[in-house]
């Protein structure tokens, strides 16, 4: 609808303007459609899914975890302290002062600082029963000792792991225990059934 | 494209004259202030930014005085173009659509003199404490915390009174210009409050600063200067054409895409931030692309054909000229946001080309479009011809030096951008290396501000002679016009 | 839309969809970062909070409109050729920023970005560059166009004794016989500023590149105090270059600076 255009003479100033009705055209419209739709999938693409640790170029929370250095020492430690707190801090505590009467301390315990892994890996993969002396930072303690086996519970990487924590915390500084030490001790100890008793640990060599 | 029965109202050939002259009276002491207001601090700001050209490229020109700092200068710069220039003429502009759309008088003239007054103190008092070292630190936010209540009050004095202005309209539609002007209002109130809030009452932490600055530099450029542009855009062109608009409906859509769509954006590639905020801000840039398309397609349909045979005055002239800019100045925006483009231009002179062009080229050119129509009518609102009140040749000349200002500074711009982003590429380029490359592109873009510096005198010497005359005519004439009022009351 | 509260609703929620994706969403997501723990092998917290000096620096570095220039940003290595350029070991990250009274990333780099100015410069050096860029040893520099801004240093009589700060320049570009040049507070906070910008320990947003060294290594060869490797978690760098010290820069291990050995022939 044009409106009636008033006198175009240049001293009669133009009406106020007005709005035509015209329709958007549709080709407008689905420009605007297409680039929504490529908005969200850029966004859903690229945005990291508002995960404020998810910076350029990462485009996941997955993809800056698994960009992360891996130490295997560190790893090694932390699978040592958790599964120590897992299962053995149950009883010999999470101080290792164990129970007085029940569970022999493990800080300063002359068994588990031996120089190798003979009998404590054999204690940890096949359980201990019987009278056992353990010469301990608190002192000599004399109890009759009943550990159950947790061969069959844990890998070697994880025994191996948790003795290392253990001959490293309150005090303690021995050598680290090799997941292969533990796999060898396994292989040695296989048709041995019942659980160690400490006569029969005290025998073999500590190596 | 059918053109159906319009749900909008016939135009309405020309008010009655005596009307009109009450509506033009009643605002001409706060518009003409914050006109005057806005010349002045463009001139400064233009000087300034011709200052800081030169220490570009001889960088011991005036080194020895602390408050002549390429970055004080710079940042006094920005803020008197801004808060000194561009505000007050898109307020003056937007409240005078208000009254000419609604038909309405302007509502508390005097709350509106207040506010333009205090307006320009806080920015004067803002400048200053800037080149004497107390600016913020944030970009086109530097003025200090303190003057940050008078700016904050003053807005809301004018704006309350363009409220007022918009509720006491005369029943009927809307027409977009009205639209667009009640959105600016709206949007600085909001993007001034949070910055101020969040940076300077209390500062939230970190690089969170620069988020919220960049999302207030990015609404204040994108969204804020487009709607106080678009305004003045939208109303001239169709009126002074003697056409109606094309479609009021691709004028809604462009409306609402810049609000939401310009509102998202303002981080550069790369910042600090995490990946979903780079996204998102990618995205709205982007989406921009529409409310472009739809205001150049709805305007240039208006008037298109019609563009060569008309004379619509400077008025006409500036305004199409600055639409053209927005139109070219958002296409860049567009394309910097990209990765592919970004990833080469961000950090260069690309980007301060971009925003040059957007405010001289744009903001300035629409302002001073509806100023040259619109001061006339409020200095001598009795006036039959009143575009015939300025000077012929002056305003030849400021659109001519305006023009080649904001023409030859971009290109100057891009090019050194260009050439910095790419030469910035190879590692093996010292980095003084690549900007000695620029160095020509940059003794270029000096005449940007040199030209805008002259053509603000001119336009300044043509508005003095606008007012003197005016002033001269009036006392001449004043028993007619006392005459004249008897018979039309 | 001929309703004035139906505009104002619309443009309401237009910014208020805005406002909670840019403004209220990452604060309160980030707006309470702490110290994180660094990724190496001997994990530390990073960052740690600016020394005085340093942190006095910061806002001279503000008055003087630096980051009209200078950006604090690195971008990764998909991104630009920051990295390339020996401006970082990684890309900035927002937990870079959260002891920064005032965060200055900055958006346009006339200058070379200044994240990680304490990696490539000490004290000594940021002040010969603010007495004058031209003047440092460096065939490159004598193009810069960094201004000079000596109005933050005195050049006087020399007393009873030359000062402990005053800075030493080549004989030709030396002021008169008898004079030194010695730098005001504010430029030495300044030096002390940029030269304890690092941002090197890498995080878990910012991991190292796969194959990096050992994380915890300080970096060799670069001009950073030998009490920088205390530094590498980006704390106590300005312990060494410590600007109150600023002896004829006895902790400086390049201790006439740029100005007059010919050493740093780095792109700045």
């Amino acid at each position: 609808m044009i409106p009636e255009a008033p006198k175009t003479s240049a001293s009669v100033e133009p009406g106020e303007p007005a709005a035509g009705a015209a329709a958007v055209p549709v080709w407008l419209i689905l420009v605007m459609g297409l680039l929504l739709f490529w908005g969200m999938v850029y966004f859903d693409v690229y945005g990291g899914w508002f995960n404020p640790e998810v910076f350029e170029p990462f485009t996941s929370y997955a993809q800056v975890s698994s960009s992360q250095p891996y130490d295997p020492e560190a790893a090694f430690s932390a699978l040592g302290e958790s599964t120590f707190n897992k299962s053995c801090a149950l009883c010999h505590q999470a101080s290792g002062l164990g129970k007085e009467g029940q569970f022999p301390p493990l800080a300063g315990s002359d068994w588990l600082l031996a120089p190798g892994p003979n009998r404590i890996g054999r204690i940890v993969l096949n359980g201990l029963s019987g009278p056992i002396r353990v010469q301990a930072a608190n002192g000599i303690v004399s109890l009759n000792a009943t550990m159950a086996p947790l061969g069959g519970t844990y890998s070697d990487e994880e025994v191996a792991a948790a003795l290392t924590y253990a001959r490293r915390q309150w005090g303690n500084n021995a050598s680290k225990i090799t997941p292969d030490q533990i796999k060898t001790i396994r292989a040695a100890i296989a048709g041995h059934r019942a659980p160690f008793t400490p006569d029969e640990l005290l025998a073999i060599p500590a190596q | 494209m059918s053109v159906t029965e319009a749900p909008v109202p016939a135009p309405i050939a020309a008010s009655p004259q005596l009307s009109r002259t009450e509506l033009e009276a009643s605002g001409a002491a706060p518009l003409l202030c914050l006109f005057a207001g806005a010349a002045l601090w463009l001139l400064l700001a233009s000087l300034l930014a011709l200052l800081d050209s030169v220490k570009l490229h001889s960088a011991a020109f005036l080194a020895s005085s602390p408050m002549w700092t390429y970055g004080r200068v710079h940042a006094a710069g920005d803020t008197a173009l801004l808060y000194g220039f561009c505000l007050p003429a898109a307020l003056g502009v937007g409240l005078w659509l208000l009254c000419r759309l609604g038909r309405a008088r302007l509502a508390g003239p005097a709350v509106a003199t207040v506010g333009a007054l205090g307006w320009n103190a806080a920015v004067a008092a803002g400048v200053w404490a800037i080149l004497r070292g107390g600016g913020t630190g944030y970009e086109v936010f530097e003025m200090p915390g303190a003057v940050a209540p008078l700016l904050l009050a003053s807005y809301l004095l004018i704006g309350i009174c363009g409220l007022m202005t918009f509720r006491h309209r005369e029943a009927g539609p809307l027409y977009p210009s009205q639209w667009f002007v009640i959105g600016a209002l709206f949007w600085f109130a909001w993007i001034f409050s949070t910055a101020a809030l969040l940076l300077l009452g209390s500062p939230v932490r970190g690089v969170l600063q620069a988020l919220v600055n960049w999302w207030y530099e990015h609404n204040l450029d994108t969204v804020f200067l487009g709607f106080a542009g678009l305004a003045p855009v939208f109303y001239f062109i169709p009126k002074l054409s003697r056409r109606p608009l094309h479609s009021y409906y691709q004028a809604a859509l462009a409306f609402w895409m810049l609000a939401l769509a310009g509102s998202w954006g303002g981080i550069p590639g790369g910042a600090p931030l995490p990946a979903w905020l780079a996204a998102a801000s990618l995205v709205g840039t982007v989406l921009t692309v529409i409310p472009i398309a739809a205001v150049a397609l709805n305007l240039y349909v208006t008037i298109g054909d019609a563009l060569p045979a008309l004379d619509g005055g400077p008025a006409l002239r500036f305004t199409c000229a600055g639409l053209i800019f927005w139109v070219v100045a958002g296409a860049q925006q567009v394309a910097g946001a990209l990765p592919s483009v970004g990833n080469l231009t961000d950090f260069t002179w690309f980007t301060t080309a971009q925003r040059d062009l957007f405010r001289n080229g744009f903001a300035a050119m629409t302002m001073f479009g509806a100023i040259y129509y619109i001061a006339p009518r409020l200095a001598d609102a009795k006036c039959n011809a009143p575009d015939g009140l300025w000077k012929r040749s002056l305003t030849r000349l400021h659109f001519g030096l305006m023009l080649a200002g904001v023409g030859l500074g971009y290109v100057a711009l891009l090019v050194a951008g260009v050439f910095q982003g790419v030469a910035f590429q190879n590692p093996a380029n010292s980095f003084t290396a690549v900007m000695r490359g620029t160095m020509m592109a940059l003794r270029l873009s000096a005449l940007e501000p040199l030209f805008l510096t002259l053509g603000t005198m001119v336009f300044l010497l043509n508005f003095a002679l606008l007012l003197n005359g005016c002033r001269a005519r009036c006392r001449r004439e004043s028993p007619a016009v006392a005459g004249m009022r008897k018979e039309g009351a | 839309m001929n309703n004035g509260p139906v505009l104002f609703l619309g443009l309401f929620a237009s910014m208020a969809i805005s406002w909670v994706t840019f403004v209220l969403g990452p604060l309160a997501q980030m707006g309470n970062l702490q110290p994180a723990r660094t990724v190496a092998a001997l994990p530390a917290d990073y960052p740690n909070s600016p020394p005085g000096l340093a942190a006095q620096g910061a806002e001279v570095y503000r008055a003087c409109g630096c980051a009209y220039c200078h950006t604090q940003q690195v971008r990764p290595s998909e991104l630009g050729p920051d990295l390339a350029r020996g401006w970082g070991v990684r890309r900035s990250v927002a937990h870079d920023y959260i002891f920064d009274r005032t965060a200055m990333p900055g958006s346009l780099r006339l200058g070379p970005d200044l994240a990680n100015a304490g990696l490539r410069m000490d004290a000594m050096a940021v002040l010969a560059r603010l007495w004058d860029p031209r003047l440092v040893n460096n065939l490159d520099a004598a193009h810069s166009m960094m201004p000079s801004y000596r109005y933050l240093f005195d050049v006087r009589k020399i007393g009873r004794a030359p000062s402990a700060n005053a800075l030493p320049v080549r004989p030709e570009f030396a002021p008169p016989e008898g004079s030194e040049i010695v730098p005001r507070p504010a430029a030495r906070a300044l030096a002390a500023y940029v030269a304890g910008l690092r941002q090197e320990p890498y995080l878990f947003e910012a991991p190292p590149p796969p194959g990096a060294v050992n994380t915890n290594a300080p970096a060799s060869g670069t001009n950073a105090p030998p009490n920088g490797t205390n530094a590498t978690n980006g704390t106590n760098a300005t312990n060494g270059t410590n600007a109150t010290v600023l002896p004829g820069g006895t902790n400086a291990p390049n201790p006439q600076s740029a100005i007059r050995n010919p050493q740093s022939t780095h792109d700045p």
